[in-house]
């Protein structure tokens, strides 16, 4: 015997609270006016989904066509495990070409890029002054078009 | 075609979708005594039962079209009606009065009704409304959830796995809940059981 057993027993008792006599039966008469004062309409898109779910529900497919769709499932994984093979065979001749290297240097961070760019000298147009300006001053270097110095590049 | 004189479940929804108002009316005569019952002792008022009752019926027959039968007839109708009392047990917080069903006379020979009210034979009949109330008052003090649990089990003797399915919940649950149902409601009626059914 449970420790709870006298509240069991207890319980069990509210089942003889009943209601009145003949309440079902009022219940079910007072039930069938309120569904005729009271149509249920239904959504077309909701008994569509309704008796399609059904349907499908009640169809059963065979065996086979499981075991078509595990071996389709198979060789689809195959396909694109073999695909990622050839990528990553291709990924592998690219990395020791000069392309390659190209995008790696860009993909650098931007820390890395700075130490990587080229001198201002070698830049071939804006690194120096327009002409007009060359004549009277001392050649200047600029940057993005910003002077960076009017002294003599090899003054030191 | 005739139709059985006692169909399954299964076949009254089919009618009932096709278009057969009877055969939701033959579910409605099978089922409403259980939901009843449910619905009453959640809430231990017989007007708040009947039109729950009459919202809960109406909203399956509204949705009979849309039933996946996933699971039974039977743990659905009981689902639509657990949720809908939760829904009017929620809403009406802790602000009720009873309302309690007679008792049937047949309680006078269940041995269960014989053993408590033993030592009080000559005033049983008092007895009885007062232990009707104080049950009642103490099944309103558990949680909504722990109540459910209590109904099912111990008043409507379902086994845990159908509460379970009903609930939507693990049968791990459902033993959880009803343990601490048990103990509170032991606490609730400590008082009640050691005067011996004298409130």
């Amino acid at each position: 015997m449970n420790d709870f057993e006298p509240i069991q027993k207890l319980l069990r008792l509210k089942r003889y609270e009943q209601p009145p006599e003949g309440y079902f039966e009022d219940f079910l008469h007072e039930f069938q006016q309120r569904r005729l004062s009271q149509p249920v309409r239904v959504s077309f898109w909701k008994l569509l989904f309704g008796n399609l779910n059904e349907l499908l529900t009640s169809f059963r497919l065979p065996t086979l066509a499981y075991a078509g769709i595990m071996l389709f499932a198979v060789g689809l994984t195959g396909f694109m495990v073999s695909g990622i093979d050839e990528a990553e065979q291709a990924v592998a001749d690219l990395g020791s070409s000069e392309a390659f290297q190209q995008r790696v240097s860009l993909n650098l961070m931007p820390q890395q890029r700075i130490s990587q760019t080229r001198p201002l000298l070698s830049a071939p147009n804006y690194s120096v002054a327009p002409a007009a300006a060359r004549s009277n001053l001392p050649p200047s270097y600029v940057l993005e078009t910003h002077p960076v110095s009017y002294e003599q590049p090899f003054s030191f | 075609m005739d139709n059985p004189p006692n169909p399954s479940d299964d076949e009254l929804v089919s009618r009932a979708r096709n278009g057969e108002p009877s055969a939701f009316d033959a579910l409605v005569i099978r089922y409403s005594p259980r939901l009843y019952g449910l619905v009453y002792n959640m809430t231990s008022n017989h007007e708040d039962t009947n039109d729950l009752l009459q919202e809960i019926f109406a909203k399956a027959y509204s949705a009979i079209q849309t039933f996946q039968r996933k699971s039974s007839f039977y743990t659905w109708i009981h689902s639509i009606a657990y949720n809908r009392t939760v829904n009017f047990l929620r809403k009406r917080g802790k602000q009720y009065s009873l309302s309690l069903d007679d008792i049937d006379s047949n309680i006078q020979n269940d041995p269960d009704f014989m053993e408590a009210t033993a030592a009080l034979d000559p005033r049983r009949e008092t007895n009885l409304s007062e232990l009707q109330k104080k049950l009642n008052e103490a099944m309103q003090k558990l949680s909504v959830n722990h109540r459910a649990v209590v109904t099912m089990f111990d008043i409507q003797g379902m086994p845990h796995a159908e509460i379970a399915k009903i609930l939507g919940i693990s049968e791990g649950t459902v033993r959880s809940r009803l343990f601490y149902a048990h103990r509170q409601l032991q606490n609730y009626l400590e008082e009640f059981r050691e005067s011996g059914g004298k409130p």
